[in-house]
C-alpha cells in the first residue's frame, strides 16, 4: 500500500475540491485524485460562476465555508447581479471568471490545505471489503491507496467520449485522458451507471470579431462579491462581453446539415440538458423564432480565446465555419477550439441517501456531475456536503443534512435523492418552495452558524459574523419600534410618489410601500446611516417581505410537520397494511428519511402518507 | 395541531346528525356558534358534560341541539373535542359545518380523527390496523371520486384553472431564471387579465356549488305576496292538491307549510306563507316572522301579486326587501282581470292559479332564471372541495392584491403557486415539476 488515508476524492473539478477541502478542513487526512493535476478547478465550458439560482448555490457554499465564492471573487473579471428588477428572491450574483487563474488560485488553495495531499493518479477501482466497507482506492497502474471512505467527482471523465459530427473519441473535457476503467468496476460492485451528454460551444480569437457589430454588456458599479470575506467593490471588473444574433440564414444551415448531427443521426444516446440545448435543438424546436443570442464572453485576462455561449453544437467542424460566419460580427471568425459534445456515465442519485452517500456501501460518498447534475455550482454545492459528510463518517460524527426549508443545496440534494433526475439537473429558483426566504443576500443568515459547527468557519469570520447580524438585527428592531409623524415624513412620501399619512405610524409601516426605499429615511433614523449597503438591504428585505414570507411559512407549515416524522431505515413497506403497491415500491427503493420526503415521491399518494403516518405513531406507541 | 372539524355522521338525510371538532381551539370555536339556552359558558364546561342550545349564524337560527365538551386527554382523538347533535339534513349539517370553517376550523380528511387519535395514543395496535382498513377504503372511495371528477366536467374546469396558472408560471419562471427575453404573456395587464379570468372562473364554481346543491337538493322557494294575493291557489296549483287552505279571508295561512314539487328538470322545496300585513293577531305575527327567516336562505321567492290590485306600494317594498334572491312575479287573477303588469326588472309570469294545470310555464321561467341545470354543469361535489377551492381563490385574490400594489412577480408566483397547490388537493399532481415542465417545453431557454 503506497499510504493510509481518512478520505480519498476521486476528482479535483468543481466538486472534487470543495470535498477535498472540507475533509481536510475538518481534520481528515485527505487525497484528492486527479487524472491531471493541470485540470484542478478547470472550465471546461462556461467561463463564468454564479447566475439565476446558480448565484444562490455559490453564496450559501461561501456561507458555509466553502471555496467557490472566494475563488470566483479572486478571479473575477466582470460581476453583476442578475435579475434586479425581477424581485428580491430572485437576485443572483453572476461573475466572468479568469478561467487560466481560476485553475492557479484552486490549485494553491488545495496545496496550502494542510492535510490535503493531491495526488495526479486515474483512479481505475473502489476497494470493499465483504460488507461493503471502504477499504482503499486503486490506480490505473495498479497502487494501491487505503482509506476509510471514497467520494466520487469524477464529473464528465468518467467514460467520457467527445463527438464532432459523427465521429467519437473516448476522451475528456479539454482533450484529457477519460477515466477508462472505473465504470466496469462500479458496474461490478453493484452499481447501475446511465448515459448523460452534455456539450460546449466553438472558442473563437478576439481579434476576429467585429465588436462594432455587437451589443456590449458591462459589470455593475460596485459590485457586490460572492463571499463574506471579499469587500463590496473589491473585485476584479472590467472585462467588457457582448451579445451576438443568429439569423434565419443560420438556421437554414442547420437545417440543411441535421444529417450530419450525432445527435439528430441517433449517434449519441446521452440524455442532454433541457436547459441547455444544443443550437441545433433550439432551431429544430422553436422553428418560428427568427433569431438566438449568443453571449460572447472572455475567457481570461492573459487570453485572446472568447467564449460562444449559447451556440454550443456537436456538428462537425466545416459546417460549424459556416455557422458562425453566418453571423454579423463574425463573417471572419477564427475557431480556436471546435465546439462538441460530450457523452458520459453517471449514477441514477435515487440510490444515495440524503448525506450524499451509497445506500448499499459504507463510506462511498458521490457528487457532481457523476450524480447527475450540471453545472460547476451544483457541483461544488454537493462535493461540500459529501466532503463534510465523508469526514463525518470517518470521525464518527453527525452528517449534515440541509432541510429544504435552509437552502437551495439542501432542496438540490433533496430534490437529486428523492425525486431523481431524468436529464441533467440544473438548479432553478422555482424548484424551491421556500424561495422567499432563500435569497442570496440572507445565504449567511442561514447557514453560517451551521457551517460553524461543522468545523468550517474561522473564529475570525465567526465574529465578524456576529457583528453583522447583530448590526441587522439591531436595525430591524429600531425601524419597528420608531413611530413618524406626518409632517417628517410626509415630503418623502411625496416624493418616493406615494400617498401622505395623516396620523403617526410605525416607521415599518412605511418601509413596506413598495415605493419608498429605505435610503430615503435616512433623516429619519441614524442607524440606518450607520448600516453599511448590505446590511441595509438585508434590513429592508426582512421588513418588507415580512409578511410575504409569513405567508409562504404558513403554508409550508404542513409539510415541516411532516418532515419531523421519521421513517426508520429497516421499515419493511411490505408489512405496512393498506399501501399502494407502487408506493411500497418505490420507497422500498428510495428509503425517505421523512414522511415529508416520502410525499414528494411520485406515486406515492397522500392516502399512503396518511396509513404511513398512522403505522408509525401506532408502532411508537407500542414503543416497537 | 390545527383544529379540524367534519360530519360525523353518514351524509344522507337522517333524523339526526353528529359534527366533531377536535383540536386546540375546538372549545373556542364551537362557543362562537353554539349558544346555551341557559347561562352555560361553553368555554368553561368540563370534560363529558354536555349543554343544550342553538348553533347561529349571526342573527339567524340554524338549528337547536345538543353540544358535549370532551377535555384532553380524554377524548376520541386525545385532542379537545366538541361534538354537536343537530337535526340530520344534508344541508343543515352543511351549513353548521361550513360556519365552523369560517370560525377558523379546517376540513378534517378522510380518517383524520382517527389519525389524530393514533398519534396521541389513544388507540392500540390491533384497533390501528382494523382502523387501517376503512382509511384506505376511504382512499380508494376518494380516488374514484376524484377520478369522476378529473373525467367530469368539474375536473377540466379545474384543470382549465391550473393549466391557466402554470402556463403564467412557467412564463414567470422563464423569465426570473432565464434573462433573455421578457415574455410578452406578462406585460402587467395580461397578468391581471389572466388572474382575473382565473380568479372568475372558480368563483363561479364557488358560486355554482349553490347551484350543484340547488341541483341535488332541490329550489328553496318561498311563496310570497299580499294577504289572499292567491298564494295558497298557487301551493294548490302546484302540488296539485289543496295542500293549503285557500278561503276568501284574508291571513288564513299561518304555518309555514313545505312541499317538494317537482316542476320539469326542477325541484322546488315550496313554503307557503302566512300573507305578508301588518297584524295585531298574535299566531299570524309568528308566521310573519317565520317568512322573513325563511326569505333570507331562499334561492326563489315567488312574489303573488292579485291582478286586480296590481303592483302596489306595499308590495314593491317586500319585493326590494328581497331583492337580493331570485323572484319570479306571478301575475295571479287573470282571470278575473285584464290589467297588464307593468315594467319590471322582474320576470313576470301571468296566471290563473285556480284554473292552472301542468307546469310548462314555470319551468320555463325556471329555466331562465336557473339555467339548464342538467347535470353536466360543474359543480363541487363536496363541502371539502369547496374549501379547497375557496382556499385557492384566496390566494389568487391575494395575487391580484400583490399585483395592485406594486409586488414583485417573484411574490405574486408564490401565491400562485401555492393556488395551483390547493387545486392539486382536488386533482393530484406535483406543482413544481409542472412549472418546470411548461418552462421548457415553451420557452427556449439556456446559454
Amino acid at each position: 500500500m503506497l499510504a493510509q488515508f481518512d478520505v480519498a476524492v476521486i476528482g479535483a473539478g468543481h466538486a472534487g475540491i470543495e470535498a477535498a477541502v472540507a475533509a481536510a478542513k475538518r481534520g481528515c487526512k485527505t487525497a484528492m485524485f486527479t487524472i491531471s493535476l493541470d485540470q484542478i478547478g478547470n472550465m471546461p465550458c462556461n467561463p463564468s460562476i454564479g447566475g439565476s439560482a446558480k448565484g444562490h448555490l455559490v453564496r450559501e457554499i461561501d456561507a458555509l465555508g466553502g471555496v467557490m465564492g472566494i475563488a470566483a471573487d479572486a478571479c473575477c473579471i466582470q460581476m453583476r447581479m442578475l435579475n434586479l428588477s425581477k424581485g428580491i428572491s430572485v437576485h443572483s450574483p453572476r461573475a466572468q471568471e479568469d478561467r487560466q487563474k481560476y485553475h492557479v488560485y484552486t490549485k494553491k488553495i488545495c496545496e496550502s490545505t494542510s492535510n490535503l495531499h493531491i495526488i495526479q493518479a486515474e483512479i481505475a477501482d473502489i476497494l470493499l471489503d465483504e460488507k461493503n466497507i471502504v477499504t482503499g482506492v486503486q490506480t490505473s497502474f495498479g497502487g494501491v491507496y487505503g482509506c476509510k471512505s471514497v467520494v466520487i467527482c469524477c464529473g464528465t471523465f468518467l467514460g467520457g467520449k467527445i463527438y464532432i459530427g459523427k465521429t467519437g473519441q473516448e476522451s475528456g473535457p479539454d482533450a484529457c485522458n477519460p477515466a477508462r476503467y472505473l465504470s466496469a468496476k462500479l458496474r461490478q460492485h453493484g452499481i447501475t451507471l446511465r448515459r448523460f451528454k452534455t456539450g460546449t460551444p466553438c472558442r473563437v480569437h478576439r481579434r476576429s470579431i467585429d465588436f462594432h457589430k455587437l451589443n456590449p454588456q458591462y459589470g455593475d458599479e460596485n459590485p457586490q462579491p460572492f463571499s463574506f470575506t471579499a469587500k463590496r467593490g473589491s473585485v476584479r471588473n472590467d472585462a467588457v462581453c457582448y451579445i451576438a444574433n443568429t439569423n434565419p440564414k443560420t438556421h437554414q444551415i442547420i437545417r440543411d446539415n441535421l444529417h450530419e448531427s450525432p445527435l439528430y443521426e441517433g449517434v449519441i444516446h446521452g440524455i442532454g440538458p433541457r436547459y441547455c440545448p444544443s443550437i441545433e435543438d433550439k432551431v429544430v424546436r422553436f422553428s418560428t423564432r427568427e433569431r438566438h443570442q449568443i453571449f460572447v464572453e472572455p475567457t481570461g485576462i492573459d487570453s485572446e480565446e472568447m467564449y460562444l455561449g449559447g451556440f454550443s453544437t456537436s456538428l462537425p467542424e466545416h459546417v460549424q465555419t459556416q455557422l458562425v460566419h453566418s453571423i454579423e460580427g463574425f463573417e471572419n471568425i477564427e475557431i480556436m477550439r471546435s465546439a462538441y459534445a460530450i457523452e458520459y456515465d453517471c449514477i441514477n442519485p435515487l440510490c444515495l441517501d440524503s448525506t450524499l452517500a451509497f445506500r448499499e456501501f459504507h463510506g462511498l460518498f458521490a457528487a457532481g456531475q457523476f450524480n447527475g447534475t450540471s453545472g460547476y455550482e451544483e457541483a461544488a454545492a454537493q462535493g461540500l456536503i459529501a466532503g463534510i459528510n465523508a469526514s463525518a463518517y470517518v470521525l464518527g460524527e453527525k452528517p449534515l443534512i440541509l432541510p429544504r426549508s435552509s437552502s437551495y443545496i439542501g432542496t438540490l440534494i433533496d430534490d437529486l435523492v428523492t425525486k431523481g433526475t431524468e436529464d441533467p439537473y440544473r438548479m432553478m429558483t422555482a424548484r424551491s418552495e421556500y424561495r422567499l426566504s432563500l435569497r442570496q443576500h440572507n445565504a449567511d443568515a442561514r447557514l453560517t452558524p451551521l457551517g460553524r459547527e461543522y468545523g468550517m468557519i474561522s473564529d475570525e469570520r465567526w465574529a465578524q459574523y456576529h457583528t453583522k447580524m447583530d448590526r441587522i438585527q439591531r436595525g430591524i428592531e429600531m425601524i419597528k419600534s420608531s413611530t413618524v409623524m406626518p409632517q417628517e415624513i410626509n415630503s418623502i412620501l411625496e416624493s418616493a410618489g406615494t400617498t401622505a399619512i395623516a396620523h403617526p405610524v410605525h416607521l415599518d409601516s412605511i418601509l413596506r410601500r413598495p415605493q419608498v426605499e429605505i435610503h430615503a429615511l435616512t433623516s429619519i433614523l441614524d442607524i440606518i446611516s450607520e448600516l453599511n449597503p448590505d446590511e441595509a438591504e438585508e434590513v429592508s428585505n426582512t421588513i418588507k417581505y415580512e409578511q410575504y414570507i409569513a405567508r409562504q411559512n404558513q403554508q409550508n407549515e404542513k409539510f415541516s410537520h411532516l418532515e419531523h416524522i421519521i421513517l426508520p431505515d429497516q421499515l419493511e413497506y411490505i408489512a405496512v397494511h393498506g399501501l399502494s403497491s407502487e408506493a411500497i415500491e418505490k420507497l422500498g427503493k428510495i428509503k425517505p428519511r421523512n414522511l415529508a420526503q416520502a410525499a414528494r415521491i411520485s406515486g406515492v399518494s397522500p392516502a399512503d402518507i396518511a396509513i404511513l403516518m398512522t403505522y408509525l405513531k401506532a408502532g411508537n406507541y407500542h414503543g416497537t | 395541531m390545527k383544529t379540524i372539524a367534519a360530519v360525523s355522521t353518514p351524509p344522507a338525510a337522517g333524523g339526526i346528525a353528529m359534527i366533531r371538532i377536535s383540536g386546540d381551539e375546538a372549545i373556542d370555536i364551537a362557543a362562537r356558534v353554539f349558544h346555551p339556552y341557559h347561562d352555560t359558558k361553553i368555554t368553561e364546561m368540563r370534560g363529558y358534560t354536555c349543554v343544550y342550545g342553538e348553533v347561529r349564524q349571526g342573527d339567524e337560527r340554524l338549528d337547536d341541539g345538543i353540544l358535549t365538551v370532551y377535555r384532553a386527554p380524554h377524548s376520541y382523538t386525545g385532542e379537545d373535542v366538541v361534538e354537536i347533535t343537530c337535526h340530520g339534513g344534508i344541508y343543515l349539517t352543511k351549513r353548521v359545518l361550513r360556519l365552523l370553517f369560517e370560525q377558523g376550523a379546517s376540513p378534517a380528511e378522510a380518517g383524520e380523527f382517527t389519525r389524530r387519535a393514533f398519534m396521541n395514543g389513544k388507540l392500540s395496535l390491533t384497533q390501528a390496523e382494523s382502523v387501517m382498513d376503512i382509511i384506505s377504503a376511504d382512499g380508494a372511495a376518494a380516488l374514484r371520486q376524484a377520478n369522476l371528477a378529473r373525467e367530469g366536467i368539474l375536473g377540466k374546469q379545474m384543470l382549465e384553472v391550473s393549466a391557466g396558472l402554470i402556463e403564467l408560471l412557467s412564463a414567470m419562471t422563464y423569465w426570473m431564471d432565464d434573462a433573455e427575453e421578457f415574455p410578452p404573456e406578462l406585460e402587467p395587464e395580461r397578468v391581471r387579465k389572466v388572474i382575473r379570468g382565473m380568479h372568475e372562473k372558480l368563483s363561479g364554481l364557488i358560486e355554482n356549488y349553490e347551484n350543484g346543491r340547488v341541483l341535488r337538493e332541490g329550489i328553496r322557494t318561498v311563496l310570497l305576496g299580499l294577504p289572499n294575493a292567491g298564494k295558497s291557489s298557487v301551493m294548490n296549483w302546484l302540488c296539485g292538491t289543496d295542500r293549503s287552505i285557500v278561503t276568501e279571508i284574508a291571513g288564513t295561512t299561518r304555518d309555514i307549510i313545505t312541499e317538494q314539487v317537482r316542476v320539469g328538470d326542477y325541484t322546488l322545496q315550496l313554503s307557503d306563507t302566512a300573507g305578508i300585513r301588518e297584524t295585531e293577531n298574535p299566531i299570524e305575527a309568528i308566521g310573519i316572522e317565520q317568512v322573513y327567516r325563511a326569505l333570507n336562505s331562499a334561492d326563489l321567492i315567488l312574489y303573488v301579486v292579485d291582478a286586480q290590485f296590481g303592483l302596489t306600494e306595499g308590495d314593491l317594498t317586500i319585493l326590494e326587501k328581497c331583492s337580493s334572491t331570485k323572484r319570479l312575479i306571478l301575475w295571479n287573477k287573470t282571470d278575473t282581470s285584464e290589467s297588464d303588469p307593468p315594467q319590471l326588472d322582474i320576470p313576470v309570469l301571468k296566471c290563473a292559479a285556480i284554473h292552472e294545470s301542468g307546469h310548462e310555464k314555470l319551468e320555463n321561467a325556471l329555466k331562465e332564471l336557473f339555467g339548464n341545470l342538467s347535470p353536466s354543469t360543474p359543480v363541487l361535489l363536496n363541502e371539502r372541495q369547496r374549501q379547497l377551492a375557496i382556499d385557492a381563490d384566496t390566494y389568487i385574490s391575494t395575487a391580484l392584491k400583490d399585483l395592485d400594489s406594486g409586488a414583485e412577480l417573484d411574490m405574486i408566483a408564490v401565491q400562485l403557486e401555492f393556488a395551483v397547490q390547493k387545486l392539486r388537493e382536488i386533482e393530484g399532481g406535483d406543482v413544481s415539476e409542472d412549472v418546470i415542465n411548461g418552462v421548457f417545453s415553451r420557452f427556449c431557454v439556456g446559454k
